[in-house]
């Protein structure tokens, strides 16, 4: 199975689970998790179902596209629903069985690896899914984000593509994967972007220039959080948080260039953090103020 | 014989560090239940897999039976009023106890008469009881870390999704965790899905084992182990042995089977620690060791005893070969640069936030290593080689291997170090310097090794301790109380002259510190199956409270030893009787000593006339010195069979002695002072008076 059937078999089959297929957000992250779809909409007592691809940077592990595992970024399929349901892990394993995988010609584990986000605010319990020994997706029970306890919990499933692409395929680079059915290759499409982030994430971004960056974009998300809800001009939530992504980036890429000290980089994770905690409560109180729309609409269909 | 009762809770995956104490606690949570309820019951046995925790107790009752119980309110006298009617006391109590006041009677106790009534309790059934009394402390079970889901209103270590509850063979109904019980419970997760009905509680084990589930924990180990040596000498060798890992890995399959993987004998090359290492930090597997060092194969678990493709098998080696290669990459890097030339890097590493760099660290430990070396009277070489070893000891902790495998501090840079060319004996310390790892671990094997990892740790214990980060309650996060037990392993097992005094000496009298280590001390000597009276008998801290901290550690554990052993063959009783009455008379009379003084009295000449304690004394001035001697030469047999000699002596002085005779003064001062003297030696090296009549404490 090539790369984008994979990708549109895995939306096709949660979509048929009343997922909303989201596409990509289209600001940098590290994490499918920092999506608003996912970290916002975790919050308060709305339900709620999506899933999509997100491309994840992560500059720390590039490798100038050397590496036949390791990437600047990858993709990673998320899967949210709120409230978990109890047969989720069958749920999951149904959709790796619509794949081709036989779970009786696997070794298929949960291990217990727990998740846990610094910069969000955001802890959770849950799994690394191990197939044959390789790690193949992380299941997460959220716990918190923005620093709030959440409840009812949301679980999200986290599908490393790549990993289960190079599987199916019985391939050992990650740059062989056949992206489509007409001999383009992931490296076809990818590799020239992996040299050069990495080139420029470890040797060249301006280091005055990012710290310039992220001391603004903190500022201006803070703007936006000053404001009191009820009056004029009202809090905007959702682009302040994308001034949290942006610092998350910039802090992301200043630590691949090796420019903070271990202080330093304390510091930032909580500045982030601190950005982060203040959005997911200016989310809640907007969402509050409209009467939760999702609870309402779901005890209207019910 | 009463049926077994069965409790099985099935839930989503369950850590494996949490199913054996798991197992445990529901266990314990359901005696507790049945012993509540007045329930009786047999013994208990309980089992764990990833799945689920299960509980079997044998011979539980069918319920309790009717009974009257009687309530008991105030005394009848304040109770009830004149004629009997009652009081509005007893008209109150009636009241909370919602009964008409005209139903209390005056009941009659052995404490007096009170106001109060019967009511009839009904019985109940095993199943009302579980019902009732089971979900709670089955809900509230502690975990190392338990979550919420769905909804959010349970909390446990994972989902629960199935509660199998029988007594014999019939379903006992309750509900736990948002589950209702039955009897379907789940077979493997692959091999077998689905229900699977448990036709009663004596066929649990089997009716799982037919469904690809071992439900008991050393079922499981015994298989897994047969499969490893089984597979290993398939590929020519043994597996590498490793309980921790054996362990770990029978709580995280179900079914276990294992594979055997291969890989480039090129990896060879890399030292077999890193080799080992790797595939067990990174994969949880097992080396294998050949006739001739280790195989170029692995063996992995899996929790299937099949592979019918091969993809068990390809899986584990891709992901085995990848991390050896990194392990590869990270020592071929590494060795670009000898260790010594990385110490300067330690100023970088942060060690604590009060505390400085790494850099700080070993410098403070070059000096301990000094002053241990010293203490110890180690000669020229060996001495410098302390020093050195402490100087590269952390030298490690920037190397690319230590940031991969941080459980290979020490060994990388010993490793290092070997292939460098440095001096074996450093080498050798620096690799050993973080034993033991744990009680089962040995400690260095070298001298050098034990100087070095003493100074690490006393600098760990007295730098933390100063700047106020002494453990507290289970919160240990430096691992203080690890790093003071390691110190005591090495000093004993060495025979180290070295007392907790030394030991406060050499960390400078860090805050605490003394308290620190008499107390970890005790701590340690109780995990090692001393009793509380046994080490009591030994501190002598009613004779002395200063002695015992000046003695060697290993003299300590010396004596401890021959006091237990010899508790069953010595009738100490009326030795320690004895004891106690010399040492009360001998307060008594220094009192009345000091009375006397004070109304003026003038001491004057006493020669003793009484023949028993003349005998006292001259039996004293012969066995004294020799308890003495004995004593120094830690001969404590014959200290302990002198000191039985002393019973007859002391009883006839007793029998015919008056020591506090108001008319004679100086005869209490002088027969005072020969009871003292005999008191300090009775007591010279264990109070056994603290082994009189209670029963020992044990921990």
């Amino acid at each position: 199975m090539n790369f984008q059937d994979l990708l549109l078999g895995i939306q096709r089959f949660w979509a048929d689970r009343g997922c909303v297929i989201q596409q990509p957000y289209d600001v940098e992250v590290g994490a499918g998790t920092m999506h608003p779809d996912t970290f916002l909409r975790v919050l308060g007592p709305e339900p709620w179902r999506v899933a999509y691809c997100q491309p994840s940077r992560r500059p720390g592990d590039g490798r100038f596209g050397d590496n036949p595992m390791r990437v600047y970024k990858h993709f990673q399929f998320q899967v949210i629903l709120k409230p978990s349901p109890l047969d989720v892990q069958q749920l999951y394993l149904d959709s790796l069985t619509a794949f081709g995988i036989d779970p009786l010609e696997h070794d298929i584990r949960f291990e217990e690896d727990n998740w846990e986000s610094p910069t969000l605010g955001a802890a959770g319990v849950g799994w690394q899914v191990l197939m044959d020994g390789m790690e193949i997706s992380q299941f997460t029970y959220f716990q918190q984000a923005g620093g709030r306890e959440l409840s009812p919990i949301s679980v999200e499933l986290t599908y490393g593509i790549e990993r289960i692409c190079m599987f199916l395929n019985d391939i050992k680079n990650i740059f062989d994967i056949p992206w489509n059915a007409h001999g383009i290759t992931y490296g076809d499409v990818r590799h020239r972007e992996e040299v050069e982030h990495s080139i420029y994430s470890f040797r060249e971004a301006d280091v005055g220039f990012f710290r310039a960056q992220f001391e603004r974009w903190e500022e201006e998300a803070g703007r936006l959080l000053d404001r009191v809800l009820g009056e004029t001009p009202a809090p905007l939530v959702l682009p302040a948080h994308e001034g949290v992504l942006k610092c998350s980036h910039l802090f992301n890429v200043l630590d691949a260039r090796g420019a903070l000290s271990v202080t330093e980089r304390a510091a930032f994770i909580q500045r982030i953090r601190r950005l982060a905690c203040r959005v997911a409560d200016a989310y809640v109180a907007q969402r509050e103020a409209a009467g939760f729309p999702l609870l309402r609409a779901a005890k209207a269909t019910t | 014989m009463n049926p077994p009762l069965l409790i099985e809770i099935g839930c989503e995956e369950i850590p494996a560090r949490m199913i054996a104490a798991g197992a445990a606690d529901l266990e314990a949570r359901l005696v507790a239940v049945l012993d509540n309820a007045g329930l009786p019951h047999g013994p208990a046995t309980s089992w764990g897999g990833t799945r689920r925790l299960a509980v079997r107790v044998l011979n539980v009752g069918k319920g309790v039976p009717d009974a009257v119980e009687t309530v008991l309110g105030p005394p009848a006298a304040a109770a009830f009023g004149a004629g009997g009617a009652p009081t509005p006391a007893g008209a109150g109590f009636a009241k909370k106890q919602g009964i008409d006041p005209s139903a209390l009677t005056r009941i009659e106790t052995e404490k007096g008469v009170y106001a109060g009534f019967t009511r009839a309790v009904p019985g109940r059934t095993l199943g009302q009881v579980l019902a009732g009394a089971l979900p709670p402390p089955v809900a509230a079970m502690s975990f190392a870390k338990s979550m919420r889901w769905g909804d959010g209103t349970h909390r446990w270590v994972r989902p629960v999704h199935w509660v199998v509850a029988l007594h014999g063979a019939s379903v006992l109904d309750l509900e736990i965790l948002g589950a209702r019980s039955g009897r379907a419970s789940d077979g493997h997760r692959f091999l077998a899905p689905g229900l699977v009905p448990i036709e009663n509680a004596d066929a649990y084990v089997e009716a799982l084992r037919a469904v690809h589930v071992l439900v008991d924990p050393a079922e499981r180990r015994a298989k897994l182990e047969d499969g490893l040596r089984r597979a290993a000498k398939g590929a020519g060798g043994a597996p590498v042995a490793d309980p921790a890992l054996l362990d770990e890995i029978t709580n995280l399959v179900e079914w276990p089977g294992v594979v055997v993987g291969r890989f480039d004998p090129a990896f060879l090359d890399l030292p077999r620690e890193i080799l080992v290492t790797t595939l067990k930090h990174h994969q949880k597997s097992f080396s294998v060791e050949g006739p001739e060092g280790l195989l170029p194969a692995f063996l992995s678990v899996a929790n299937t005893d099949r592979d019918p493709g091969g993809h068990v098998r390809r899986g584990n080696e891709w992901v085995v070969i990848g991390r050896l290669e990194d392990a590869r990459f990270f020592w071929k890097e590494d060795r670009k640069v000898p260790l010594a030339v990385r110490v300067a890097d330690l100023s970088k590493v942060t060690y604590h936030k009060k505390l400085g760099s790494y850099a700080d660290k070993s410098s403070r430990n070059e000096t301990l290593a000094r002053s241990i070396a010293e203490h110890l009277k180690l000669g020229s070489p060996e001495s410098e080689r302390c020093v050195e070893a402490a100087r590269l000891a952390k030298a490690d902790l920037v190397t690319g291997l230590v940031g991969e495998f941080p459980e290979l501090q020490g060994i990388v840079g010993g490793l290092l170090l070997h292939a460098d060319g440095a001096d074996p004996a450093v080498s050798r310390a620096v690799y050993d310097h973080y034993r033991p790892a744990s009680a089962e671990d040995a400690i260095p094997s070298t001298e050098v090794g034990c100087v070095v990892a003493v100074a690490d740790r006393l600098d760990t214990i007295a730098s933390l301790l100063g700047v106020g980060e002494a453990p507290t309650g289970s919160r240990d996060p430096f691992g203080l109380r690890r790093a003071a037990n390691g110190v005591f392993r090495i000093v004993i097992e060495r025979r180290w002259a070295m007392a907790i005094s030394d030991l406060v000496r050499l960390t400078h009298d860090a805050a605490g510190a003394f308290v620190f280590f008499r107390e970890r001390l005790d701590n340690w000597l109780l995990d090692r199956g001393f009793t509380a009276n046994e080490l009591a008998a030994v501190q002598r801290r009613k004779v002395s409270d200063t002695a015992f901290d000046a003695w060697a550690l290993a003299d300590i554990v010396v004596r401890l030893e021959f006091l237990r052993s010899t508790r069953a063959l010595t009738d100490f009783a009326r030795l320690v009787d004895l004891t106690k009455r010399v040492d009360n008379i001998c307060t008594q009379a220094n009192a009345a000593i000091l009375k006397a003084v004070d109304s003026g009295f003038e001491p004057g000449r006493f020669d003793e006339p009484e023949p028993a304690a003349r005998e006292l004394e001259a039996f004293h001035a012969k066995t004294a010195p020799r308890i003495r001697r004995a004593s120094d030469a830690q001969d404590f047999t014959t200290v302990v069979s002198a000191l039985t000699t002393y019973v007859e002596p002391i009883a006839s002085f007793f029998e015919h002695v008056l020591v506090l005779d108001p008319k004679n003064v100086d005869s209490t001062v002088a027969r005072t002072a020969l009871l003292e003297q005999v008191n300090s030696t009775l007591t010279l090296d264990f109070d056994i008076r603290e082994l009189a009549g209670q029963a020992d404490i044990k921990r």
